[in-house]
């Protein structure tokens, strides 16, 4: 072993933002290495190849189908798949650091928690996209192959699907900042997200409240969005990104604020 | 008094108000190897978790090389090597990119990454488990990778929490081999452990500590010069008569009498080593054909155990 003295370890710190790169570079290297990956691919392309395949097996003519309506089968599946998926990769991203005590690794080294929280939210968001453009992509190939026509319309779906999974990241790793448990992290995301949510959207329009506030309300312009012109009685889009933008900021913000202040306790 | 690592005023209430730490003082001084001595739940790991920035103190201080732990963590624990309990590490990970990572968040270049983690797996015997993940490996690997951890970006202040903890034979003593080479290097540790031996195999200085509270701290040798009260244990040729018991109780400075066996009985007794020798000279006098008589248990043991009963 060498002598301390000739390091200076304080000058040669890097910034947040060079940290920040370090933790997503590790955690999606997490990510491509997990069985959670895989499962989501296999998922995906079960939804894929049953869209594409079981209409033809069963002899049902698609061909005449304008692209628009056929690509809107495959995107209606988008948001479920953007449950599973925020559910698997950032549900127990911030709790599974105490749990499993790899926080006992990472949290004595000269890094601030908002740097881990952020680096592991980025690489959650690259993940989600990538599942997003993957399943876009093969959709409008396919939709392509089947009808021999495009539409643009599935760009503006997917971006949407993408700003929508950005938020529905940051509601996954707010829960997983507050939770004390893995298994109750993912279950409390994933209900949030494909039931809770949405009930409360509807007990809203009940009592005659606009539920435009509810970040489940504005997933339904993912569909939407794969008509033109856009249907008046989806929500406006505009108000819908800004809604994505609050959920993604707030819960961000406190989220940050619950894991710099959460204990090491056990 | 300055050093690598000072503490002062610590405390750590918990909810429901248990007093983990109380008002801690100490100082590791610079190139020391500080023993942190406790019993289970005397608050060690808990000071060394307000040390790395994994609970917060509710008063007190904890300064790193000049540097407040709680105001600026970051710069406070840029020179530090930790191993807190025992760390679980990112399974689909090998122990070279994990080097990598923690490295990485420490403005290392990865070619130096690279040369200095092959020489720490060499040094904690992983170099032919360099290229495996992580996940599989026993809690003694995982303990060893966590030491190279600490290490790797030669940093001049380390801390470790029970560092032998839950290891078989084996693995404690090849990491209290690899412990014994800090002392070699240029660096400050504080190790918690609750382990006497331990503490006075590898130690220079050693803190105890009791519910919470500083009871001594100072030089392994100094503290050690302050011992008096020392375990005889005598064996004699033939069982002692029971008047040549009593008449050993009324001897001064002895304490308690406890027989092991026929021949071989304990002496619980205070004095120095002149003292000692009168003991000794005294149950020859008395006829005792002594076939042993030595200090059994350790010195440190002594002090460590009257300053806990001292405490209660």
């Amino acid at each position: 072993m060498e002598n301390t003295s000739s390091v200076n370890n304080r000058e040669r710190l890097p910034s947040d933002l060079s940290q920040t790169a370090s933790v997503i570079r590790y955690d999606l290297l997490k990510h491509l290495r997990s069985k959670r990956l895989l499962g989501l691919l296999v998922i995906e392309v079960l939804i894929l190849v049953l869209m594409s395949v079981l209409p033809t097996l069963l002899g049902v003519d698609l061909s005449d189908t304008s692209p628009a309506d056929y690509m809107a089968i495959y995107v209606n599946y988008v948001d479920l798949l953007l449950v599973i998926g925020v559910t698997m990769f950032a549900g127990d991203a911030i709790v599974s650091e105490f749990q499993n005590r790899t926080g006992y690794l990472l949290f004595p080294n000269p890094v601030k928690r908002y740097v881990i929280y952020l680096g592991k939210l980025i690489s959650t968001v690259v993940v989600i996209t990538l599942m997003i453009v993957v399943y876009y992509g093969v959709a409008a190939l396919a939709t392509l192959v089947i009808t021999g026509e495009s539409t643009e319309l599935w760009v503006y779906s997917m971006l949407f699907a993408i700003c929508y999974g950005v938020a529905a990241a940051a509601v996954g790793f707010f829960i997983s900042s507050l939770m004390k448990g893995t298994t109750g992290a993912l279950v409390l995301t994933f209900f949030l997200l494909s039931m809770i949510l949405s009930i409360v959207a509807f007990v809203l329009m009940m009592a005659d409240i606009d539920p435009i506030f509810v970040l489940t309300t504005t997933g339904s312009a993912i569909s939407g969005l794969m008509t033109s012109p856009y249907p008046s009685d989806y929500p406006d889009i505009g108000q819908s990104l800004l809604v994505i933008m609050v959920y993604t900021i707030v819960l961000t913000a406190a989220g940050m604020l619950i894991f710099k202040r959460r204990e090491m306790v056990s | 008094m300055e050093g690598p690592i000072e503490i002062r005023g610590l405390t750590k209430v918990y909810g429901g108000g248990f007093k983990a730490v109380d008002d801690l003082n100490f100082v590791v001084p610079k190139n020391a190897f500080m023993g942190f001595l406790g019993p289970n739940g005397a608050g060690k790991t808990t000071s060394i978790k307000i040390i790395t920035n994994m609970l917060s103190a509710t008063s007190g201080e904890a300064i790193i090389n000049g540097i407040n732990v709680m105001s600026d963590p970051k710069m406070a624990l840029a020179d530090v090597g930790a191993v807190v309990e025992t760390p679980e590490f990112y399974p689909y990970l090998t122990p070279m990119e994990t080097l990598l990572y923690l490295g990485s968040l420490r403005g290392m270049t990865n070619t130096e990454i690279t040369n200095r983690g092959r020489d720490l797996l060499d040094m904690v015997k992983l170099t032919e488990w360099k290229d495996q993940r992580v996940g599989k490996f026993s809690k003694g690997m995982k303990q060893r990778l966590a030491i190279a951890q600490a290490l790797l970006p030669q940093p001049s202040v380390i801390i470790l929490d029970e560092p032998t903890s839950g290891l078989d034979p084996r693995g404690m003593v090849e990491v209290r081999d690899i412990l014994k080479e800090l002392r070699k290097i240029d660096v400050s540790v504080l190790m918690s452990s609750h382990l006497l031996n331990e503490v006075q195999e590898v130690c220079t200085d050693v803190t105890l500590i009791n519910r919470g509270k500083m009871l001594r701290s100072g030089s392994v040798a100094s503290l050690l010069n302050e011992v008096k009260a020392h375990k005889i244990e005598v064996r004699v040729l033939s069982p002692p008569a029971l008047e040549v018991t009593n008449q050993l109780r009324s001897f001064p400075g002895v304490k308690e009498i406890n027989y092991m066996s026929d021949v071989v009985f304990n002496v619980d007794f205070e004095g120095a080593e002149a003292e000692q020798a009168g003991l000794l000279l005294q149950l020859q006098g008395m006829g005792l054909k002594v076939v042993s008589f030595k200090e059994s248990g350790l010195a440190l043991e002594s002090l460590y155990m009257s300053l806990i009963m001292e405490s209660r």
